[in-house]
């Protein structure tokens, strides 16, 4: 085995080192040569006898020169070098058609790659924790109550912990540049659960996780890169966090996300999420619980398991929001849960990048079905000196595969500078998104993808091309290889096929993508019930130890308002708990005072804003009736709260007849003093503008002053000019006090929109770069098509057809062909569209008019494409035509 | 046709090669094949141009090295000599050649005393 490696790399060597190797092989035989006819002379001939007889005895020089060669090398490994060379020269010759191949290969790889990176990374590859599929998720809206309890009685997990559902701002305060920080809190055995470490200190102790325990944080490697300096002595530091002194314990790795992608610190205590009252949070279901699944139970168990608990909890706590006896909760693998979200969008998105792969290969191997046609005289000549017809094939494929090998290349880079790009989209918050990258795996996922396609656009033409009547192209009158016979006229042989197959593949990809933009179209047409331009919005978040009373919290409030209001350019300035287009809204159980008590888990969730007087202004919304906040409503006088209609229309369903909801009463959360309805406002888009408007309650900010809160300031110019101001203005109120998030409604706005957005760009894009490839296509096997039947063109015009009969017949092709395609691709899109559903907005999958104006879109297309060839028809003198042949 | 020379079979000639090299220690190209032709009485048919596929193909199997050096009668040549697996391979091949020399030759001669 040693020995066979050893000459197999011997002979590669050689190979390499050709012309050394034949110099001396050149001197060697001189040599002997010398040698023979000096023994020759001495045995007294004389000396051309002596040379004749000394090369008669050596054999053909040649020969034995080629036999060596063969036996020092490879020898297919020559031919290889030769049809490369050849190949090279080739494609430097015909330089456009080089580009033209080189720039769509390397589109359809690069899309192809970068789309496998991302599922690659996003679904494919196992989380990045140890023994990750017993990661499991258990509940994500579990009250502490519930949470302890499946904690307490659960038997199916080594270790069960859980996290408050999302990050929580708190102010870094007491350094130089004092910001917002966002923090989740999990259960001390977070990192035990994942089977993680920290980079250096350690993670929470089981008595860290109590309220009386002094206050301690785990930073990310992020922030103790920014912040501290990568210093290895912040363990054991103190920072200050949300008015509170925290110990700093540990720094986790660079690449750890858990549970979220962008929290900088970790703190313990999950039910304590400072974004609910404190009174509020024992019945708040806001706590995700995953845990450890044992190595002896099953997923089934699992579930059988939590079936029975959660049934003895909803019996136990009825009145628990996130009491569900209807609604059986599962146990997800964590990775699941993760990404369900994006899964179909990804492989979607695949599918997509694929077609557009395939309409390349079709498209190149058409471009190479007519370029054999041009050449088919070089191969004849080739064939008829002696090249078999794997030669000829080898040589035809090494030509395709080393336009895929560079084609690939280049793919990859454009996929690697996409990466880039792709990594730092703020449109959707993609899961994962941190372990995108260039690895092997995707590295050989591109060059398969390059062989595979060389295979499939080089293999057809190439076959087609080395079948070649020899006799006739030589005496030049021979048809081509790929002509087709009258009886595949109408389809135009393989190279209509090809066609047909891309223009469905294109129809399918564009009535996708024209329903996404119709959807969006319609997205922006949805009033959102408020002015969104010339709005800056911004987020506080208040130290609850220096903000440790509601005075103090109404307090700030009302000068920040006040003092934002003066500045020049503010028309309006106002304080909510979350402002519409928030990624998160926060909610509360409702019921008509005055009735009899439900559980808090059967009344409607409405969506609490808590706000400030100028609100409504700022926002530009109209109230319908009743009055809004004034600066009266304080904790000093009787609660009070303003509805939508949607709330109004839960509990006086014949509004606005009937009776009037002003003065009325409700009861709000587990608040058992009820609140007086004092006027109704317009519904409002909370979440988004395809979202539709929820019941919600507006509770005037002076009763019940959250502990961060968004700002609102509406301005008379561009809004991100004034953000320095606002934060000038709050740094006079408070020095410590930092902002974050800042930015305008209309990003808000966008960003609410981001999958949609995204989708319709991305799909947008390949349907687009489908379509022109396919275009060119058409035009190409048109304009093949009347090239080769100049003939008879001329015979048809000297028989008398008119320039009219011509075009008509030349476009008529044209559309027959592409209208095989679009039947083929409407089909297509019927059965596959229904997967958009979830991203479509007031469109049908089906909607007919998408279908229709998409296939006179392509049957247009193909008008154009077949006219321009058809053109040339009609320019043909019939009388030179007919001399040629 | 009796005088015909024989055809070598394949594989023969690297044997060949490697005993004359065993034999007569450092050789050129043209030696080698003269030696060859000495020994077998010209009854061997060779080409003398094909010695050198067998000696390429021998120096990469590693049996054979090789040196450019000078011959008695000044002139530049390259010599060839056996290296130590080369000998291991030498021996091993005329054990088989040997054996396969006796079967057959046992083999013919009781084909011909069967006809009698």
């Amino acid at each position: 085995m040693i020995a066979w490696l050893r000459q197999f790399f011997d002979r590669l060597r050689s190979s390499f080192s050709s012309t050394r190797l034949d110099a001396d092989l050149k001197a060697e035989m001189a040599a002997h040569l010398e040698f023979a006819v000096d023994e020759n002379l001495q045995r007294g001939m004389s000396p051309e006898e002596a040379r004749r007889q000394a090369l008669i005895r050596f054999g053909g020089v040649e020969q034995a020169r080629l036999q060596q060669r063969e036996a020092r090398a490879l020898p297919f490994l020559d031919i290889l070098r030769q049809d490369l060379r050849y190949a090279l020269r080739k494609l430097w010759r015909d330089r456009i058609f080089t580009l033209v191949a080189l720039l769509i290969l390397a589109l359809g790889v690069g899309a192809n790659t970068a789309m496998f990176s991302v599922i690659r990374a996003v679904l494919l590859k196992p989380l990045p924790y140890s023994d990750p599929d017993r990661l499991v998720l258990i509940a994500d809206g579990a009250t502490p109550i519930h949470f302890d309890e499946l904690k307490a009685t659960s038997r199916s997990y080594t270790e069960i912990g859980a996290y408050a559902n999302d990050t929580e701002d708190m102010a870094f305060s007491g350094v130089s540049a004092p910001e917002i920080l966002k923090a989740a809190r999990v259960s001390a055995n977070f990192l035990q659960i994942l089977g993680e470490h920290t980079l250096i200190g350690r993670g929470f102790l089981p008595q860290e996780d109590t309220p009386a325990a002094p206050a301690v944080a785990i930073i990310s490697a992020k922030l103790w890169q920014r912040r501290f300096n990568r210093d290895p002595l912040v363990i054991g530091q103190t920072m200050m966090l949300a008015g509170t002194p925290h110990t700093i314990i540990g720094v986790l790795p660079p690449q750890f996300q858990f549970p979220f992608s962008n929290e900088d610190l970790w703190i313990t205590q999950p039910a304590e999420w400072s974004v609910i009252a404190p009174q509020g949070r024992p019945l708040s279901p806001i706590l995700s619980v995953f845990a450890r699944l044992k190595p002896t139970v099953s997923l089934q168990q699992a579930n059988a398991e939590l079936l029975v608990l959660n049934q003895q909890y909803a019996s136990a706590h009825p009145g628990m929001l996130d009491a569900k006896p209807d609604e059986p909760e599962h146990v997800a693998r964590f990775k699941e849960s993760l990404i369900s979200d994006v899964r179909s969008e990804l492989w979607m998105l695949f599918a997509a990048v694929g077609s557009v792969l395939l309409i390349v290969c079709a498209n190149l191997a058409s471009l190479l079905l007519a370029r054999a046609t041009s050449r088919s005289r070089e191969l004849a000549v080739r064939a008829a000196i002696g090249a078999g017809r794997g030669r000829i094939v080898g040589q035809l494929l090494t030509e395709s595969a080393l336009l895929a090998v560079l084609g690939g290349a280049s793919g990859v880079l454009l996929a690697m500078g996409s990466l880039n790009g792709l990594r730092h989209i703020t449109l959707v918050d993609l899961p994962r998104a941190g372990e995108i990258r260039m690895d092997s795996a995707v590295l050989g996922f591109a060059a398969a993808l390059s062989l595979f396609t060389s295979i499939l656009f080089g293999l057809v033409p190439a076959l087609a091309a080395s079948r070649t009547d020899l006799a006739g192209v030589l005496r030049g009158s021979g048809e081509a290889p790929g002509t087709a016979s009258s009886r595949s006229r109408l389809w135009f042989g393989p190279r209509g096929l090809l066609v047909m197959g891309q223009v469905a593949l294109s129809v399918t990809l564009m009535i996708a993508a024209a329903l996404l933009i119709e959807s969006l179209a319609r997205v922006y047409r949805v009033d959102p019930g408020f002015q969104t331009s010339h709005l800056l919005a911004m987020n506080i978040a208040l130290s609850p130890t220096r903000y440790d009373k509601d005075e103090k919290k109404a307090r700030f409030y009302q000068e920040l308002t006040e003092r934002l209001q003066s500045l020049p350019g503010v028309l309006s300035a106002a304080v909510t708990l979350k402002l519409p287009m928030s990624d998160t809204w926060m909610g509360a159980p409702v019921q008509l005072a005055g009735t009899a008590p439900m559980e808090l888990n059967k009344r409607p969730i409405a969506i609490i804003q808590d706000i400030s007087p100028a609100y409504f202004p700022t926002m530009q919304i109209a109230m319908k009736r009743g009055r809004e906040f004034t600066a009266h409503d304080n904790v000093s006088s009787v609660a009070v709260a303003i509805v939508n209609e949607n709330l109004v229309r839960l509990f006086w369903p014949q509004y606005p007849s009937g009776t009037n909801p002003i003065g009325q009463h409700i009861l709000i959360g587990s608040n058992p003093q009820p609140a007086e309805i004092v006027g109704i406002a317009p519904n409002v888009r909370q979440y988004s503008r395809d979202d539709d408007p929820k019941p919600e309650v507006y509770l005037p900010c002076a009763q019940k002053p959250p502990a961060s809160a968004m700002l609102a300031v509406r301005t008379d110019g561009t809004p991100q000019s004034f953000a320095d101001a606002v934060r000038k203005q709050i740094l006079l109120i408070d020095g410590d006090q930092p902002v974050s998030a800042v930015t305008t409604m209309d990003e808000m706005v966008e960003a609410s929109e981001g999958p949609l957005r995204l989708m319709m760009m991305l799909l947008g894009t390949f349907a687009g770069v489908a379509t022109l490839i396919a275009t060119v296509g058409i035009y190409g096997v048109i304009a093949y098509s009347v090239g080769r039947r100049t003939k008879e063109m001329g015979i048809r015009r000297a028989l008398g057809a008119q320039q009219r009969d011509i075009l008509s017949l030349i476009v008529g092709e044209g559309l027959r062909l592409v209208l095989a395609g679009v039947l083929l691709g409407l089909t297509g899109a019927w059965a596959l569209t229904r997967l958009l559903q979830d991203l479509l907005f007031r469109v049908s999958p089906t909607d007919p008019v998408t279908f229709i104006s998409i296939a006179i879109l392509f049957v247009a297309v193909a008008f154009v494409a077949s006219y321009l060839p058809a053109r040339r028809a009609i320019g043909i003198d019939p009388m030179a035509a007919l001399r040629v042949g | 046709m009796a005088e015909s020379k024989l055809d070598l079979l394949p594989g023969t000639l690297d044997l060949m090669v490697l005993q004359t090299l065993a034999a007569m220690g450092s050789l050129h190209g043209y030696g080698v094949a003269r030696r060859i032709e000495q020994v077998s009485g010209n009854t061997v048919f060779l080409n003398q141009g094909t010695i050198y596929a067998s000696l390429v193909r021998l120096q990469q199997r590693g049996w054979i090295a090789a040196a450019w050096g000078t011959s008695d009668n000044n002139r530049k040549a390259k010599f060839y000599s056996i290296t130590r697996s080369g000998r291991k391979q030498l021996s091993q091949d005329a054990a088989y050649w040997r054996r396969l020399a006796g079967v057959m030759g046992k083999l013919l001669s009781v084909e011909r005393g069967g006809g009698q």
